[in-house]
């Protein structure tokens, strides 16, 4: 499913992935002084809209992911409610002997939807990103070490193989007459046979990587080089662009 | 002059008291093509690691005695020139990857290296064309079947252009018509190219006239027999076979005749072809004998599972379309067919793994949807191709004994039974290990023994002889017979049609993931265009009976 | 026997294969913090936080060499990323800081003690980090304190449990079944059982 969309020849996944991961740890980072709810309602819309626009992303599969995520959101805005660090003078309602004040809802809505943009921009980055390209950009641009690159990249490899796994072994367990338990006890008659299973495999793919000449050296050729290229330069371009919109937007109309 | 050479080479693993390579000796030339054979767990696989350097190099695990491959010793090399030297084709094919497509890991290697990149693209295509891989060069590697996957392995290899080849059982999980057209790869490879070729396999028919010398390994350690295939399988076949080591059914079928002095072999045949030139030589001609297989019974009690129209579904991609098909209780069928037909999915649906996407599924003439999923599990005892998803307890023991006891029986009832499979699984010197710590092969053998003493009535076993040695193989399917007689119905999926024409009363043959026949294992092997179709070979063994017959008839030696 | 610190590919690939595994997990997981915190809040989710302390510190304690538990969340945070995570800007951040967190713990003792008192810390030492983070990310000033406490007792309380016993419980266990003894877990184990041979 996600494969479907990150090899897609759109804008969005020409862009550098180091560069796409700086951008989501950026926005991270400007987020962090933002307490009124409009800035990051205004910057979610953006996002979405940059997704579905230059990443080719349909729209209902972006809801389909996001929708688990807005009850974590909606925790933010129920607990500043409850629990806020100083109660509002706006009371609005009272629910109980609660009041509930406007300033606070405000702050609550705030702090969900900071994290609905964390989310936004983290899956413009996913969705977007070949993993081998991501990981070539880490090892050329990055200067990771070769060793976890293609240490990491096997083991993605196996991902969808652990899921499976996880499926057989239960059915295993079932087949040999031994119940669906719960608790840790139970935890552990899954997790021994996965984890031992996954550090046998893990063991033979070092040593088959060993035995291809992998020796982890920083001085290799490369065959897919991932290059600067004029999809970065836009991408800056953009979303410098987008930082100064979401900042005038602000100061003149959002908060007063 | 020799370009391969171990004294007294031997390997111990770290925090075991037993080598497991006991010292060897070899001495091998440049150019050769040699088969190793040798029990499992003789340390075939350990010698494989050894030779490239990879122990001590990578694996620390104490190397005693000498070796040198082309005047150097191999711990010496920097990984990326051992490479050069020796490639390693490794025993599981799934895990000899690290990235995700077909092209990417076949340039992993030749980055590796340090190839230039105007040449890692014309070494990259003619990889490709070489094992015809060119379709598929920008497909995901856990996609493919296991011919496949064997095949893009082999692209790798090929690609770091090594001077010899060691290959660890290439064709393990591969279907006949594979198997060959693999080998033969091989054998067109090294002769282009005059690389040296190691094989270790525990079966190898097909090409064995191409083979230069074969050396057996023994158990205890050392070299049991070594020589050209004629003469080791003459000389010491006794040995070969009491040491539990596969020989050639033809070369045993030549001797035990040539002992009965119905024909004396100027030159020992090694396949079909030669045997057939050489009785022709003699005036000998094949009797045709008419099979007279009964049908099938017709029953009237109710089939244990009786399926019609079943499709299934990987996500979008379909892989069973249309499959009827009747087991009777007490059948013991072999359910065969080319690599990626759909055999293990059938048995996952058989075994109440997967739910078909269409069609229905009677068992015991219910339909399956109405069992409770408990149900079918109590019903029916399932062995996975990957053996250590079903280990649940600590020790071999523990695990042997486990469907006993939740049966509610005591020591005492079990307490001989429980000896006879350790004798019989080879186990018993690991009855106290935990069942994660067996070599491949053991845990295969604890696996299959599992599941052989649990009480369920319907067997389905997916290729539980992979990877095992002749006197394990002959253990394991002479219990599978005798639960047979006891009543049990039983499923086999396998490659190997010699025990398909041995054991079994009746074949299933999947062909694209759609039953192609339903009948008598007898009537199975005279349908010679079916069986090329669906890249099946009928075992030798059967030719052998109607020229065992034609001999039969002879007088007198010529 | 003289042992090398810095951690060889083979070790860097198993490490990266548990780590995967976790990611895997962590994604099973974080669906049911997100359920529980959704419910009852940071406070309830503060309980779940050990579990991705579990990663960095169960590689730590198989393979005892530095960077280990640093590098095990990483890892598990990219793996996360790639198989999808929805929050992976988060993630990588809290990877970083909650490795950290736990790599710290492991140097003070400078990588020679691996005991459960050890691990309990390094665990606490992991949720704190991850604490400090998310109060700085996610806006955790603009609660009432004791919510705030209550949050860093109840994660505190999480690191111990969950990261630190329930690491060391399941790392054993995956020790006796042989799979760990070329790495230094299963020696060090080894040794041990040669000492007090079979009780
Ligand atoms: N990593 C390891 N640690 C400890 N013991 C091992 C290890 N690998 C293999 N062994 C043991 O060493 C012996 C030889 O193993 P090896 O894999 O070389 O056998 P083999 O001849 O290749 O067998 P098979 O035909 O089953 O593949 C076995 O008894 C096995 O249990
Ligand atoms: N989990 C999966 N997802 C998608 N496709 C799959 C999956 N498992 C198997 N397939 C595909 O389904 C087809 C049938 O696979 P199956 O494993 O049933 O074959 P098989 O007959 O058992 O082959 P073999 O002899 O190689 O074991 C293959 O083309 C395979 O690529
Ligand atoms: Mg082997
Ligand atoms: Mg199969």
């Amino acid at each position: 499913m996600l494969e479907q969309y990150q090899k897609k020849n759109r804008f969005l996944q020409k862009v550098n992935p180091s560069l796409k991961l700086a951008g989501v740890l950026m926005i991270i980072a400007v987020m962090v002084p933002v307490f009124d709810p409009w800035t990051p309602l205004f910057l979610f819309g953006l996002t979405v809209l940059l997704i579905i626009g230059l990443g080719g992303v349909s729209i209902r599969f972006l809801g389909l992911l996001l929708l688990p995520f807005l009850v974590f959101a909606f925790s933010f805005l129920w607990i500043q409610v409850v629990f806020p660090d100083e109660r509002g003078e706006t009371i609005l309602f009272s629910i109980g002997s609660m009041p509930v004040a406007l300033e606070n809802v405000y702050t609550g809505i705030s702090l969900g939807m900071r994290a609905l943009v964390f989310a936004s921009w983290s899956l413009l980055f996913v969705l977007t990103t070949d993993p081998t390209r991501f990981m070539l950009s880490l090892i050329q641009q990055c200067k990771l070490p070769p060793r976890f690159g293609y240490g990491m990249m096997a083991a993605y490899r196996f991902l969808p193989m652990f899921r499976e796994e996880l499926q057989q072994i239960r059915t295993a367990h079932r087949i040999r007459g031994l119940g669906e338990k719960r608790g840790l006890k139970q935890f552990k008659r899954y997790f021994i046979p996965l984890m031992a299973g996954a550090i046998r495999k893990a063991e033979r793919t070092a040593i088959a990587m060993e035995s291809k000449g992998f020796d982890g050296r920083r001085s290799r050729p490369f065959y897919q080089r991932i290059h600067w290229n004029r999809y970065d330069a836009c991408f800056i371009g953009l979303f410098l662009t987008l930082l100064v919109v979401v900042y005038i937007v602000r100061a003149q109309w959002l908060v007063s | 002059m020799s370009y391969i050479q171990a004294k007294e080479l031997s390997v111990t693993y770290p925090m075991e008291e037993i080598p497991a390579l006991p010292p060897l000796n070899l001495d091998i030339r440049k150019g050769e093509k040699i088969l190793i054979l040798g029990p499992s767990g003789s340390g075939k696989s350990t010698l494989a690691l050894a030779l490239q350097g990879l122990i001590p190099r990578t694996i620390e695990a104490e190397k005693t005695g000498n070796v040198s491959v082309d005047g150097t010793a191999p711990e010496n090399w920097a990984i990326a020139e051992a490479c050069r030297h020796i490639g390693i084709l490794f025993q599981d094919p799934d895990t000899q990857f690290c990235m995700e497509t077909v092209e990417d890991e076949i340039i992993f290697g030749m980055e590796n290296i340090g190839l230039p990149v105007g040449e890692m693209e014309e070494r990259l295509k003619e990889v490709l064309k070489i094992t015809g891989l060119e379709q598929r060069r920008l497909e995901r590697l856990s996609s493919l079947s296991g011919g496949l996957k064997q095949k893009a392995a082999i692209a790798c290899l090929l690609a770091l252009d090594s001077d010899t080849y060691v290959l660890d059982e290439p064709t393990a999980n591969l279907d006949p018509q594979s198997t060959e057209d693999i080998l033969q790869l091989w054998i067109d490879i090294a002769d282009r190219q005059n690389k040296t070729l190691l094989f270790i396999e525990h079966k190898m028919e097909s090409i064995l006239e191409e083979i230069d010398r074969v050396i057996a390994l023994r158990k205890e350690g050392g070299i049991l027999a070594e020589g050209p295939p004629r003469e080791i399988f003459r000389r010491s076949l006794p040995a070969l076979e009491e040491q539990g080591v596969w020989v050639p059914e033809i070369c045993r079928e030549a001797l035990v005749r040539e002992a009965e002095g119905k024909i004396t072999w100027d030159q020992l045949p090694l396949n079909l072809k030669e045997w057939e030139a050489e009785c022709s030589r003699h005036g000998i001609v094949k009797t045709r004998i008419e099979n007279k297989t009964p049908a099938r019974p017709a029953m009237d009690t109710i089939p244990i599972l009786e399926a019609s129209g079943l499709s299934f579904f990987y996500d979008k991609k379909q892989v069973l379309r249309d499959v009827c098909f009747t087991l009777q209780a007490g059948e013991f069928a072999a359910l065969v067919g080319a690599n990626g037909a759909g055999k293990s999915t059938l048995a996952h649906i058989i075994s109440g793994i997967h739910s078909p996407s269409n069609g229905t599924l009677l068992r015991k003439g219910k339909p399956s949807e109405t069992w409770q999923p408990d149900d079918i599990m109590k019903q029916t005892g399932f062995v996975f191709q990957n053996p250590e998803h079903q280990f649940i307890t600590d020790t071999v023991e523990e695990e042997l004994t486990y469907g006993w006891r939740m049966a509610g029986m005591g020591p005492e009832e079990w307490k001989t039974e429980l000896e006879e499979m350790l004798d019989l699984f080879q186990l018993q010197e690991k009855r106290k290990a935990n069942p994660f710590s067996l070599s491949q092969g053991q845990k295969r053998r604890l696996s299959v023994a599992t599941m052989l003493t649990s009480d369920q009535e319907l067997l389905v076993l997916d290729e539980p002889t992979f990877g095992q040695d002749e006197a394990n193989t002959n253990a394991l399917m002479n219990i599978l017979k005798r639960l047979h007689r006891q009543g049990k119905t039983i499923l086999m999926i396998t490659h190997d049609m010699e025990l398909v024409d041995q054991y079994t009363e009746n074949v299933l043959l999947l062909d694209q993931g759609t039953i192609a026949y339903e009948g008598r294992t007898a009537s199975f092997f005279e349908q010679t265009a079916m069986l090329h179709w669906a890249s099946v070979q009928a075992p030798v063994s059967r030719e052998l009976r109607q020229w065992r017959f034609a001999l039969e008839r002879q007088e007198a030696p010529c | 026997m003289k042992q090398k610190r810095t951690m060889n590919l083979r070790e860097i690939v198993v490490m990266a294969f548990i780590s995967a595994v976790f990611g895997v997990l962590y994604l099973i997981w974080i669906f049911l913090g997100q359920m529980v915190t959704g419910v009852l809040g940071p406070v309830g989710g503060g309980l779940m936080a050990g579990f991705w302390i579990m990663a960095p510190i169960v590689c730590a304690l198989i393979i005892q060499k530095p960077g280990a538990a640093l590098f095990a969340e990483l890892i598990a945070a990219g793996t996360e990323v790639m198989v999808g995570s929805v929050n992976a800007g988060s993630v990588l951040i809290l990877g970083v800081t909650q490795g950290l967190g736990a790599e710290i713990i492991f140097a003070m003792f400078r990588y020679r003690s691996f005991k459960m008192p050890v691990l309990m810390l390094a665990g606490m030492a992991g949720t704190f980090a991850s604490f400090v983070t998310q109060f700085a990310m996610y806006g955790y000033s603009q609660y009432a304190s004791i919510v705030v406490w209550l949050m860093l007792g109840t994660m505190l309380l999480s690191g111990i449990l969950l990261a630190g016993w329930a690491s060391h419980y399941l790392t054993f266990a995956l020790a006796r079944t042989g799979v760990l003894h070329n790495f230094a877990i299963g020696k060090s184990e080894y040794q041990r059982n040669k000492q007090e041979p079979a009780s």
